[in-house]
C-alpha cells in the first residue's frame, strides 16, 4: 500500500523518482520477504520532502519473534556466538561473508567458524554467485534455513518416530546424525564402534555390516538423505531464472523464483541420487581414501570456479547423509490428522487415515492432496494389527466417511484426499480452545458461527443465531476484531430519515493463521526463555529439594514446548498459508 | 339596556366558555395521541415519533401520556432493538415479536432459562433417537409434551445453537448404524462424540495463550517472560 500525501505538487516527480530508486533498493535487500512492505511518504510537514519507510506491524511483529525463537534455539544449542550470525543472516537476509563480518562486528575468522557450524547442522546453505565487474570470479552467500533451525526443536519426536518404525538400533545410528548434523557413513560406523569398548577385528567387521543394513534402512525408508549440494553456482542475470512462468490455461503469470527459491533448487539433488543406498564396495573404496569418483558416491559437487570463503570442510569428495525432515515431517502430519481423524470418525477410520497417507507416494508435507490406489492402501492397511481383519466393504464405506474421490487409472481404482478438512478440523481444536479461554463461552460461539459460516453476518444475525444479546455480542466482536482474530465492514443503511451504521462480521482464515502463528511463535519464544531462566537458576542452587522441584517444573516446560510445536506444525508446517 | 363599554384591560375569560372549551382542546390532543398509537398496531410508536405525527408540545404529550396510561387506554412495552426508548401502544394489542424480540425474550431481555430447557429437551431427544433430523426431534418433543409452543423453526434455531456450543453436531446420515432411522443423505444431529484421541489447546493451556498483555511482552522488556507474573503463578512463585 503506497499512500503519498502532497503538500507541495512541484516535488511530486522528485518524490516519484527517490521512492521508485528506494523500493528498488529495499526490495533488493528484502527481496525474500517483500510482502507487506509499505512506504509512507510524507511532505506535509517539511519543505524539503521527509520520508519514512514503514513495514506494517503485522509483517515486523511475525518475523521478530520467529526470529527470536530461532536464535534462542541456536544459543542454547551451539552457543551466542554463533547464534549471533544465525541472528544476522535471518535478519538481513543472504549475505557474503564481508558482510555478516561487517553486521556482527566479528572476526573474520569467528564468522567462518560459526558458518561451520551451521553449515554443519544444516542451517545454513552456501551458493555462490558471479562477481560484480567480473564474468569468471564468484563470491560466496550464505542463506540462513529458518525451517531446519525450528525443526531442531522437533528432535525427540524424530528419534520417536525411527524408533517406532524401525527400532533401537536404527534410532541410535539416527541420533548421531541429528547430534552432528551430517556426516559420512563411515564416521557413523566409527561414532558407533568407539562406544563399544571390546570389540575385535572380526566383530567391527559384523558389527559394521549390521549398521549398513541398518542404514540402507534408513536410506530406504527416507528418514535419511544424502546432503545437498554445498554451494552451487546461481547467475540471477541469467534469461532462464528471471523469466517468469506461466502455466498453461493460467491466468495470472507467476512470479519469477527468488535467488534464495534458485539456490535451495540448484542444491537438492536428484530423488534417485538423494536415496541411493550405500554398498559394501563403496565403503571399503571410501576408508581406503580412494573414493570412486566417478560414481554417485563421490562426486566432486561444486562448482569449479567457485571460490568458497570455507574451502577445508565445505570441499566434498564424500558422501555426507543428514536427516530428511521433509519425510518426518510427513510422519508427524499423518499422526496428527489421523489422531483428530480418530477422534471425529473411529479408530477404524484413523487407521485408514494412516494407511492411504503411508500409501501416498509423493510424500511431501505441504500437499494437501494425497493419493493412492486401492492395492496400495490395503498393502499398508495388512501391515497394521488393526487393519488385518478389515474387510473390502468395510473400507470402501470409511474411504466414503473421508470423502475421497474415486478415479481409475490403468484400469485400477485410485483414492484421492483432500486434507484441508482434516487440518481445518486439527486448527479449529486449537483455536477454539484458545478463544474459549480467552473469550469464553459467548465469545466462542460467535467465533464458531463466523468460523463455520465463512461470510459477513449482521451483528443483529450473530446474536440471534448464538442466543446473546444484542449488546454483549457487539461488546465480543469488537474484542475479537481488536486481536485481529475477525474483520469488519461497515456499510451505511439509508433509512427514512436518518442513516444508520451496520456492521458486518467475517471471519479471514488466512488473516487469522497469521495472528494464531505469530502467538505460537511469541509463546514457544517465551516458554524457551523461562526454560533458560530455570536452567541459569539450577546452577546456582544447592539444596535437592529445590533441585528436584526445579527439574519438575522445567519438564512441565519442555512439554508445554512440545505441544505448543504441534500447533506450530498444524499453522506453520503443514498449512499453505505461511 | 345600556350597553357595556368595553374595558381597556384584557377581557378575562369567560369562566362559562373556559369550562366549555377546556375538554374540546384536550380531547382533540388526546385524540391526536391515540390517532398516532393507533397506527402503529402491535408495533408500537416512539415517543419522539409521536410528537412529530401529532405536532404537539413535548410537556402536554408528556401529560396526556401518563393521562392515557393512568386510564390504560395504551400501555409501555419495551423494544429489544432499542432499550433506551420508550415505545408505547393501545393496551387491546400484543407487541409483535418484533418488538419483543420473540418466544425467547422475556421483558426486553433474553429468558436464558426457557432457552436452556428446550436446549436440554433437544438433547434428551438425540439421545434417545441417536440421530434424528430436526423435524423427528420437534415430533418426538411434541409427543412428549401436548401443549408444546414451540414451531419447527424455532426447534431448529436451537438446535444450530447446539452446534455451535459443539454439545450436537450435524451430519449427514449414511442410513447405516445409528442412522439407521435417517434416510441416507439427509442432514440429522447427533451427540458429539468425545474421545481421548481430540487435541486440547496447547496454546491456551499455557498463560501465554490467555495473557492480555501477550502483545506488550518482549524479552528484555518491562513485561517480559522472566518476570511474568502469570508464569509465577503457573509454576509456583517460590522458584522465581
Amino acid at each position: 500500500m503506497i499512500i503519498y500525501r502532497l503538500s507541495q505538487p512541484v516535488l511530486l516527480d522528485f518524490v516519484s523518482s527517490l521512492y521508485r530508486s528506494i523500493a528498488l533498493a529495499v526490495s533488493l535487500r528484502l527481496r525474500h520477504r517483500t510482502r507487506h512492505i509499505g512506504f509512507f511518504i510524507s511532505l506535509k510537514h517539511s519543505p524539503l520532502c521527509s520520508l519514512t519507510l514503514s513495514v506494517t506491524r503485522r509483517f515486523t511483529m511475525v518475523r521478530q519473534h520467529a526470529t527470536k525463537l530461532a536464535v534462542e534455539i541456536i544459543s542454547s544449542h551451539s552457543g551466542d556466538l554463533v547464534a549471533k550470525v544465525c541472528g544476522c543472516l535471518l535478519q538481513h537476509g543472504t549475505l557474503s561473508l564481508q558482510e555478516i563480518v561487517r553486521f556482527t562486528d566479528m572476526m573474520g575468522s569467528n564468522v567462518k567458524n560459526c558458518l561451520f557450524v551451521l553449515i554443519q547442522h544444516n542451517c545454513v546453505q552456501a551458493f555462490s554467485t558471479p562477481r560484480k565487474g567480473s564474468s569468471d570470479k564468484t563470491m560466496t552467500q550464505y542463506m540462513a534455513i529458518f525451517d531446519n533451525i525450528i525443526n531442531r526443536m522437533r528432535f525427540s519426536k524424530f528419534l520417536s518416530i525411527v524408533k517406532g518404525d524401525l527400532g533401537p538400533e536404527a534410532e541410535a545410528l539416527f541420533e548421531g546424525l541429528l547430534q552432528n548434523g551430517r556426516l559420512t557413513f563411515e564416521q557413523l560406523v566409527e561414532r558407533s564402534i568407539s562406544k563399544e569398548q571390546h570389540m575385535d577385528q572380526a566383530m567391527r567387521e559384523n558389527h559394521q555390516s549390521e549398521l549398513r543394513a541398518c542404514f540402507n534402512n534408513l536410506v530406504r525408508w527416507h528418514y535419511v538423505e544424502q546432503c545437498p549440494r554445498p554451494e552451487p553456482f546461481i547467475d540471477p542475470d541469467s534469461e532462464d531464472q528471471l523469466k517468469p512462468t506461466k502455466r498453461r490455461g493460467a491466468m495470472t503469470v507467476e512470479q519469477p523464483p527468488s535467488i534464495e527459491q534458485q539456490a535451495f533448487e540448484a542444491a537438492t539433488l536428484a530423488a534417485s541420487e538423494r536415496f541411493s543406498e550405500i554398498s559394501e564396495s563403496s565403503v571399503e573404496s571410501a576408508e581406503d581414501g580412494t573414493g570412486n569418483h566417478s560414481s554417485a558416491t563421490g562426486h566432486k559437487r561444486k562448482h569449479e570456479t567457485s571460490q568458497s570463503d570455507l574451502d577445508p570442510v565445505v570441499s566434498v569428495t564424500e558422501k555426507f547423509w543428514r536427516a530428511n525432515f521433509e519425510k518426518l515431517l510427513y510422519c508427524l502430519k499423518t499422526k496428527i490428522c489421523a489422531e483428530n481423524v480418530r477422534s471425529r470418525l473411529g479408530v477404524d477410520a484413523g487407521v485408514v487415515f494412516e494407511a492411504i497417507m503411508e500409501a501416498n507416494t509423493e510424500q511431501k508435507v505441504k500437499d494437501v492432496i494425497v493419493s493412492a490406489t486401492l492395492d496400495r492402501i490395503l498393502d499398508q492397511l495388512r501391515d497394521k494389527p488393526a487393519g488385518i481383519s478389515m474387510t473390502l466393504d468395510h473400507v470402501r464405506t470409511i474411504l466414503d466417511e473421508l470423502h475421497c474421490k474415486q478415479s481409475t487409472e490403468k484400469l485400477e481404482a485410485i483414492y484421492s484426499l483432500d486434507l484441508n478438512e482434516t487440518l481445518e478440523a486439527c486448527q479449529n481444536d486449537e483455536i477454539e480452545a484458545l478463544v474459549k479461554a480467552r473469550y469464553g463461552d459467548q465469545g466462542y460461539k460467535i467465533f464458531r458461527l463466523l468460523s463455520t459460516r465463512g461470510q459477513l453476518i449482521e451483528t443483529d444475525r450473530i446474536a440471534e443465531f448464538t442466543f446473546v444479546e444484542k449488546k454483549e455480542a457487539h461488546q465480543m466482536l469488537y474484542r475479537l476484531w481488536k486481536d485481529e482474530y475477525i474483520e469488519s465492514k461497515k456499510i451505511q443503511s439509508q433509512g427514512s430519515r436518518d442513516t444508520a451504521n451496520i456492521f458486518l462480521w467475517r471471519l479471514d482464515r488466512k488473516a487469522f493463521s497469521k495472528t494464531v502463528i505469530d502467538d505460537i511463535f511469541h509463546a514457544a519464544l517465551n516458554l524457551t526463555e523461562k526454560i533458560s531462566q530455570l536452567v541459569e537458576k539450577q546452577h546456582k542452587i544447592l539444596e535437592d529439594d529445590m533441585i528436584k522441584k526445579l527439574i519438575q517444573k522445567k519438564t512441565i516446560l519442555q512439554l508445554s514446548l512440545l505441544k505448543l510445536d504441534d500447533s506450530l506444525l498444524l499453522f506453520h508446517d503443514f498449512s499453505n498459508y505461511t | 339596556m345600556s350597553t357595556p363599554e368595553p374595558s381597556r384591560k384584557r377581557a378575562r375569560p369567560d369562566p362559562n366558555s373556559r369550562l366549555a372549551t377546556a375538554p374540546v382542546q384536550a380531547l382533540t390532543e388526546r385524540d391526536k395521541v391515540l390517532a398516532s398509537i393507533r397506527s402503529r398496531g402491535n408495533r408500537g410508536i416512539w415517543l419522539a415519533d409521536i410528537k412529530r405525527e401529532s405536532e404537539i408540545p413535548q410537556n402536554i404529550l408528556q401529560k396526556q401520556i401518563k393521562m392515557l396510561l393512568a386510564t390504560n387506554l395504551i400501555k409501555e412495552v419495551k423494544d429489544i432493538r432499542h432499550k433506551a426508548k420508550k415505545v408505547y401502544m393501545l393496551s387491546e394489542f400484543e407487541p409483535s415479536e418484533e418488538i419483543t424480540g420473540g418466544t425467547w425474550f422475556s421483558g426486553g431481555s433474553l429468558n436464558t432459562e426457557v432457552i436452556n430447557d428446550v436446549k436440554k429437551r433437544c438433547k434428551q431427544q438425540i439421545t434417545v433417537l441417536k440421530a434424528a433430523t430436526a423435524d423427528m426431534i420437534w415430533k418426538g418433543m411434541k409427543r412428549s409434551d401436548a401443549n408444546l409452543i414451540y414451531t419447527l423453526q424455532q426447534i431448529g434455531d436451537v438446535l444450530e445453537a447446539l452446534v455451535l456450543d459443539k454439545e450436537v453436531e450435524e451430519v449427514k446420515s449414511t442410513g447405516k448404524g445409528d442412522f439407521v432411522n435417517v434416510p441416507a443423505g439427509k442432514v440429522c444431529y447427533r451427540t458429539v462424540q468425545k474421545s481421548s484421541g481430540a487435541r486440547t489447546g496447547a496454546l491456551a493451556s499455557i498463560p501465554c495463550g490467555v495473557c492480555p498483555r501477550l502483545r506488550d511482552c518482549t524479552p528484555d522488556g518491562v513485561i517480559s517472560p522472566r518476570n511474568c507474573e502469570y508464569y509465577k503463578k503457573w509454576l509456583g512463585a517460590d522458584l522465581f
